[in-house]
This record gives structure tokens, sequence and C-alpha cells, in this order.
């Protein structure tokens, strides 16, 4: 299967399940702490999303609960969620590293000039 | 937190179709709920209700078709709507041909049809030029690969088309194509933003093949359209229009494709054509009915709001499957 790139609400999903079983609400509010408040999942994004992550087998329901006379559905990772949320933090850190060497690239050619 | 605020979380979420209710509705409720709560909300918020109609319509389209069918419908709209918004921009919009003042621009020429010397838009003959232009630039960037960029741009197609036709009758509009021709386009933009054919190589392939094959079919109106030894005016865009989508021939091709199709036992590229042969059927139909501008989009529209119903109301899935056994 070739691997496409990863939108943001879907890898703050993925990152969100990183350290464990969560349900929908504490998914929405640990994208949005992940991303410093930039990105509030819609509850219909957010279920279109674990949709489709559940096809892909990347992560999997983790049973339901009723608090306070609501339904709440937990989702975890699976092991090739895991790896694929691995594979996209390395491509992300690795184009922030290459970034981050032209901006001192940038710098040192701006301190020569001036 | 009140009963009134789930009632209306719930009445938002008969968007989505009862396949998916039966399995989801409840979790889904749970969350908006928790949300609510969370923000101190006593009554769904706009954006929220907005979202779950999108998503719920989308469940429905998804629910109806096999996202193989919907991909290659799209990937299909895709090429036909950029090679027939290039054709219609280079053969009634900027028609080079034409000459540096336009040639027999009735309009320019202060003509016979006493339409005022500012209705041309620019250099083009009509505002439409924005429309297509904007169709032909999407199709560039999705074909570059950044999908979500290139349907923002398909939508914003549509309400530029609307305000063409709505502002038809100010004193101050610009001349627009007919809106049978922008009815088509805008149809075309929405098969093409109901798939992802942009997300992988393969679906870029397809939009790249879809828009040569359907260059093939619009070239010859082109030349066609260069050739003639008439005055520009107003018309030759509806005369463009009758070139492209005349029933018969229209109707040929599709069929055509979808024979193939199916004798090549690619099932779901019949589907996909099939899908896809229903919005030029719309705009026929809704000309055969009424030759006329502002009903022609009303009929148009008219049928589609009732498809959109009997998707709703029906929730019927199609599953494409192969025999076994090699059959």
């Amino acid at each position: 299967m070739t691997t496409t790139e990863m939108r943001e609400p879907t890898f703050l999903v993925l990152a969100a399940l990183a350290d464990g079983r969560k349900h929908g609400y504490a998914l929405i509010a640990e994208a949005a702490e992940l991303s410093d408040g930039r990105v509030q999942l819609k509850v219909g994004t957010l279920y279109a999303a674990l949709d489709r992550l559940g096809e892909q087998q990347l992560v999997e329901g983790a049973g339901d609960e009723v608090v306070g006379g609501r339904l709440r559905r937990y989702y975890r990772l699976t092991d090739a969620g895991a790896e694929r949320l691995e594979q996209e933090a390395e491509r992300l850190a690795s184009n922030a590293a290459s970034a981050r060497a032209k901006l001192r690239g940038r710098t040192a050619s701006t301190a020569a000039t001036a | 937190m009140s009963a009134e605020l789930e009632r209306r979380y719930r009445v938002a979420l008969d968007w989505y179709p009862s396949v998916w209710r039966e399995a989801n509705a409840d979790a889904m409720l749970g969350t908006l709920l928790d949300e609510a709560e969370a923000t101190g909300r006593d009554r769904p918020a706009l954006t929220q209700t907005l979202n779950l109609l999108v998503f719920g319509l989308r469940e429905r389209a998804r629910t109806a078709l096999p996202a193989s069918v919907r991909d290659r419908a799209s990937a299909l709209a895709w090429g036909l709507g950029a090679a027939l918004s290039a054709a219609m921009f280079v053969a009634t919009e900027w028609a080079p041909w034409a000459g540096g003042d336009r040639y027999g621009l009735p309009w320019k020429s202060g003509g016979q049809y006493g339409l005022p010397l500012d209705a041309a838009f620019g250099p083009f003959t009509s505002a439409g030029a924005v429309v297509l232009a904007l169709w032909v630039a999407a199709f560039v960037v999705g074909v570059a690969g950044a999908g979500t960029v290139a349907r923002w741009m398909l939508a914003a197609t549509l309400p530029a088309s609307v305000a063409l036709v709505a502002f038809d009758s100010q004193p101050w509009a610009v001349l627009r194509p007919t809106s049978t021709g922008l009815f088509l386009l805008g149809l075309l933009a929405v098969y093409a933003m109901q798939g992802s054919p942009t997300a992988s190589r393969r679906g870029r392939a397809w939009m790249l093949v879809a828009a040569i094959g359907a260059t093939g079919f619009v070239l010859p109106l082109v030349f066609r359209v260069a050739s003639w030894n008439v005055l520009y005016d107003w018309w030759i865009p509806r005369m463009v229009w009758g070139e492209v989508v005349r029933p018969l021939p229209y109707l040929g091709v599709l069929a055509g494709v979808v024979l193939i199709a199916v004798i090549a036992r690619r099932y779901a590229w019949a589907g996909a054509a099939l899908l896809l042969g229903v919005a030029p059927l719309l705009c026929i139909a809704a000309i055969v009915v009424a030759y006329g501008e502002a009903l022609t989009i009303l009929i148009g529209l008219g049928v589609v709001v009732m498809l959109a119903i009997l998707v709703r109301q029906s929730g019927y899935r199609l599953v494409l499957q192969r025999r076994d056994g090699g059959a």
C-alpha cells in the first residue's frame, strides 16, 4: 500500500491515542492541547477520521461505557497505527530539521555579508 | 444538560444514514453533549451543525456508493470539467482569433444589439472567464497533489456561478456564459469534490487521462468556433453549449464507455461513468423541458434536491463484488 501524506487532524488523533485509549471528547480536547488550541476538531470530522482509521486498521474500538447516561466509546491505537504514527513523526521531524539547517545557513550568510 | 439540546443534536445527526446512526449515533451524541458541557453550551453551535450536515451527507454518499466508484467518477468529473472549462475559455471568453479589437464584438463596437461598450469583462467576453479559469487552475493544483486547495478552489466556483446568474438583471451586471453551462460545471464540481483521486498518484493519473480524453472530445469544438466566419456575438456561447451536449451524441458516448467497461469487467468504471452521466443528463432534461435560462436552473436544482432527498430517505447501498469461480 502506498503511504500518502497524513493530514494534521488525522496525525493529532493518532498522537492523542499514543498513550492509551480515549473516548470522543477526550480526543477532541487532546488534539486541541497538542496543537496549542489551533486545531478544534468538530465531532463529524472526528468520527469520519476514526471510521477511516478503523478501515485502515490503524485504530480499533476499545469498549463502550455509559457515564451519566451518555455513551462513551473508547478507541486505541493498533500496532500498525503506532508504526504509522512513528513514520509520520519521523517525516515531520526530518522536515523540521532540514528547515532549521537552511535557516542556520541563512543566518550565517547574512552575518558574513553584514 | 437540557433535553432540548439532545433533541436538536439528534435532529442534526439525522443527516447520517440509518446504518451509520445505528452504529455510531449514541457515541457521537455522547461526544457532542460532553463537548457542550465542557464549553457551557446550551444550544448547538452553527459550525457543529454544519459539520454534521456535511459529514452526514458525505456518509450517505459513501453508503450509497462504494469509494471505488466515487473516486473514479470524481476523476472523470475533474477531467471533463477542466477540459470543458479550458475549451469554453479559449473558444468563447478569450477567442484570440477575434483580434485585438474583438472583431465584430457588438458591445465593443456599439453593435447591433445595443449592448453597452463596457459589457465585456476586461480582455474577455464575460465574467464567466473567472469561473472557467478557476476550474482549470483547480485541476492543475489537484494534479500537482494539493487536493484540499484544489477542492476549495472548485468550491469557490459555485458561489461565483450563482452570483453571475443571480445578478444577471442588475444594470451593473457583466455578461456571463449560459446558465446551463454554468450549471453543468457546478454539477461537475460537486462530483469532483465528493471523491479524493487527488490523494493518490493513481487517482491523479486518472484525472490526467480523463482530461486528455475529454480534450479530444471538445477540441473539435474549439476549431469549429474558430473557423466560423461570423460576427462574434452573444449567442456563440449558446452554440458552443449546443455542440458539447447534444443529447444523442452524448448518450452514445456514455453508453459506449459503460459498455466497454462492462465487457472489460471494470464494473467500478461502469458505475462511475453512469454516475457522471447523470449530470449532463439533468442539463439536457432541463433544456428539453423548458428552454429558458432561469427556469433551466430551477428545474435542474429541483431534480438535484429531489435526488438528494431520495438518497437521504433510502440509504441503499450498492455493493460491487466479483463473481466467484472466475466466471
